[in-house]
């Protein structure tokens, strides 16, 4: 579940501005690199185009398994790092309740919370979303360096599917890739498999 | 009992041992030789004057201005400033009965005093007989009768007045002042008249608090003693519109809160909260506090009091309303409160932002601002080759059998014990230790080689080697022992 998307030109249900309305978004990988990979679709798509901070959340036990926060790699995903408004809790539960009280608040953007229980979940939602309830939809992502699938497993209203994404560089935002396209061995867009 | 130049002395004695003829000074072993069941404990100076800070913090309630008086062993007290206060507890009279009965509830003893100045109260409450309430105007009376040594002077200065025959106050009095300071060496004549002129009023005392008075403070008493969170959050409920009411007639935002009980056993417990942004509305004012947790304040057997005040606070910003609701100004406040909101269940380290620092290395080129201090000042960065979006912290080691050639990227690694095979490397990127940084020479600074690999299954790590073959391949363990520390691998980061 992803929050906003600058992705305009694109009609796929997978990136579709109206995905952002949808409230809770969920992504999540397999492996720590899969799990990077969720969080990174899930941070490029938060909180474009609004000038109020974005919160990202995480447990202690996470940012011990997965690493801080790196400032560099954040601007490098096109995010202005003094926007971000980062939480770290002792536990869980803390990090709902930070998620919760932070959209209440109407102050931020949106948020992304890195979560252990639900499999290493990345959750991130918009104003008005719950944050402890069920999320509408959930992606699964897995890295490559060549382009490859986003799954839609599961959302309202959506029927299931699987897309190629590919991050480019230059633009700071994911793109379909075409299929049968020669991405050769140095791609001009690196390449987030979001599966 | 304490040690001292005469060996182990009586520093203070309960009333049993006083009716057995002890005293403080006496030497313990002639204590214990004219009384050998004489129980007697180290004495602990520091609990002492930290009993005497907390009874003083619980006898705010009486007043903002409460200072501790610990410089005459055996003579402690509190000196509470009650210019224009009594009339709140129904007079002196009144007022002297509620301190007696609370401290007598709380099994204090004390002796209380109230007079024009802190000097004759302090006298009166020592020395005094019978009346111990002075009404205005009538302190030379009240203090003629009393010994010298009601007047804070030291006791040698108190041995040398009864040489010269001089006993009471009163005869004091009587003297001319230049003459009484010249029967004494240095110092000491000009204290004796300045105290008697603080005790009599002709010179003022300032009174130093225990903690500076509040600005703003509001608070409530209640007939039975509140005993649980849940009735200090009613009441708090309460205080918090009248700060807000007494901060915005000033123009002013708490920016630091602090909610005080006071229990009935003679003791206060506090609670403070920092404020990211001047604030004034009550509602935000009292969910900070809650946030913080009331369930911390030890409440004992009840408190029968609470004072909120606003220790700290600063000019409040007047926001003019848009007729579109001024929806910068609105996300600003919202943010502060919800700023304040985390920083207090969570603790202010635990929300932050990323502050850039003037460093090449990644584990140094970051620092944690505090949210409440606003976003960062945009620093100049020079483009980088990626980073990865998470920084192992620390680095992990990495095994590695085989690299290609010794100084380039490795062909197979072993990271949380799952091999990777390595088919498409990038680098290096070199990144020099900082040579003006103090040296450590058993754990020498090495040069890195960052490398961006890619496994058989495309996925992508930031790896790098700590050290040069043949030129950064030794250590100095202790002087002149020099030993083999040959390159290590490191993962610090995992690519999306």
């Amino acid at each position: 579940m992803f929050a906003a998307s600058s992705l305009h030109d694109c009609t796929n249900p997978a990136l579709a501005p109206r995905a952002a309305r949808l409230g809770l978004e969920e992504a999540w990988g397999e492996g720590i690199e899969g799990r990077i990979a969720a969080l990174a679709f899930a941070l490029a798509r938060a909180g474009e185009g609004d000038p109020r901070p974005t919160v990202l959340a995480a447990p202690r036990p996470w940012v011990r398994e997965h690493g801080l926060w790196f400032r560099d790699g954040l601007t490098g995903l096109g995010l202005d790092p003094r926007s971000l408004l980062i939480i770290e809790t002792q536990k869980e539960a803390q990090v709902l309740w930070a998620l919760e009280e932070a959209l209440r608040s109407r102050a931020v953007a949106g948020t992304v919370a890195a979560l252990m229980s639900f499999g290493g979940r990345v959750r991130s939602s918009r104003q008005g979303a719950d944050a402890s309830r069920a999320a509408r939809s959930s992606r699964r992502l897995a890295s490559r360096v060549r382009p490859s699938t986003a799954a839609l497993t599961r959302s309202r209203g959506e029927p299931p599917g699987e897309w190629l994404l590919e991050w480019d560089d230059e633009a700071h935002r994911f793109r379909l890739a075409a299929g049968l396209a020669d991405h050769g061995l140095v791609p001009r867009g690196r390449a987030v498999s979001a599966a | 009992m304490q040690s001292g130049v005469r060996g182990l002395t009586l520093s203070a004695t309960n009333p049993a041992a006083r009716r057995l003829g002890h005293a403080m000074g006496q030497a313990h072993a002639d204590a214990r030789a004219a009384n050998p069941a004489l129980i007697s404990h180290p004495a602990e100076p520091e609990r002492d004057v930290e009993a005497l800070r907390l009874l003083a913090l619980w006898a705010e309630r009486y007043s903002p201005c409460v200072a501790m008086d610990a410089a005459s062993p055996g003579r402690e007290g509190l000196l509470i400033d009650m210019t224009g206060g009594a009339h709140l507890f129904g007079g002196e009279i009144a007022l002297l009965t509620d301190m007696a009965t609370r401290l007598k509830a709380a099994s204090i003893p004390a002796r209380l005093a109230m007079a024009d100045t802190a000097g004759a109260a302090w006298a009166l409450a020592r020395f005094g007989q019978g009346r111990r309430l002075v009404p205005a105007g009538k302190t030379r009376e009240a203090l003629a009768p009393l010994p010298s040594a009601a007047l804070r002077i030291s006791a040698e200065d108190v041995k040398l007045l009864s040489r010269f025959g001089l006993r009471t106050l009163g005869e004091l009095m009587a003297l001319p002042r230049a003459g009484l300071a010249r029967r004494f060496r240095g110092e000491a004549g000009l204290t004796l008249v300045r105290r008697l002129d603080q005790a009599l009023g002709s010179e003022p005392e300032i009174l130093e608090p225990v903690r500076p008075p509040p600005g703003w403070r509001v608070w409530r008493t209640f007939l039975e003693p509140v005993i649980d969170a849940a009735g200090v959050e009613t009441v708090l409920d309460d205080l918090a519109p009248s700060l807000a009411e007494i901060l915005e007639r000033d123009g002013q935002g708490a920016r630091r809160l602090t909610l005080t009980g006071f229990r009935v056993d003679g003791r206060a417990t506090s609670l403070s909260v920092a404020l990211g942004a001047p604030s004034a509305r009550p509602a935000h004012l009292a969910k900070v506090l809650k946030e913080r947790g009331l369930e911390r304040l030890d409440l004992g057997f009840g408190i029968d009091a609470l004072m909120l005040t606003a220790d700290l606070a600063e000019p409040l910003k007047a926001v003019q309303a848009d007729l579109d609701r001024g929806r910068d100004e609105d996300a600003t406040l919202a943010l502060a409160a919800l700023l304040d909101r985390l920083g207090a269940r969570l603790g202010e380290a635990s929300v932050f932002r990323l502050e850039g620092r003037g460093s090449w290395l990644p584990e140094r080129s970051q620092a944690r601002r505090p949210a409440d201090r606003g976003p960062p000042t945009a620093l100049a960065a020079p483009p980088l080759p990626e980073r990865p979006l998470l920084l192992l912290d620390p680095p992990e080691p990495v095994q590695v059998p085989i690299a290609a050639i010794p100084d380039g990227p490795p062909a197979r690694f072993t990271w949380r014990r799952v091999a990777h095979r390595v088919v498409r490397a990038e680098g290096p990127e070199r990144i020099s230790p900082e040579w003006w940084r103090p040296i450590n020479k058993a754990r020498p600074a090495r040069t890195r080689d960052y490398f961006r690999v890619e496994d058989g299954e495309g996925r992508r790590y930031w790896l790098f080697r700590e050290g040069l073959y043949e030129r950064e391949d030794q250590r100095e363990v202790e002087p002149g022992v020099i030993e083999a520390h040959p390159p290590g691998w490191w993962m610090h980061g995992v690519f999306a």
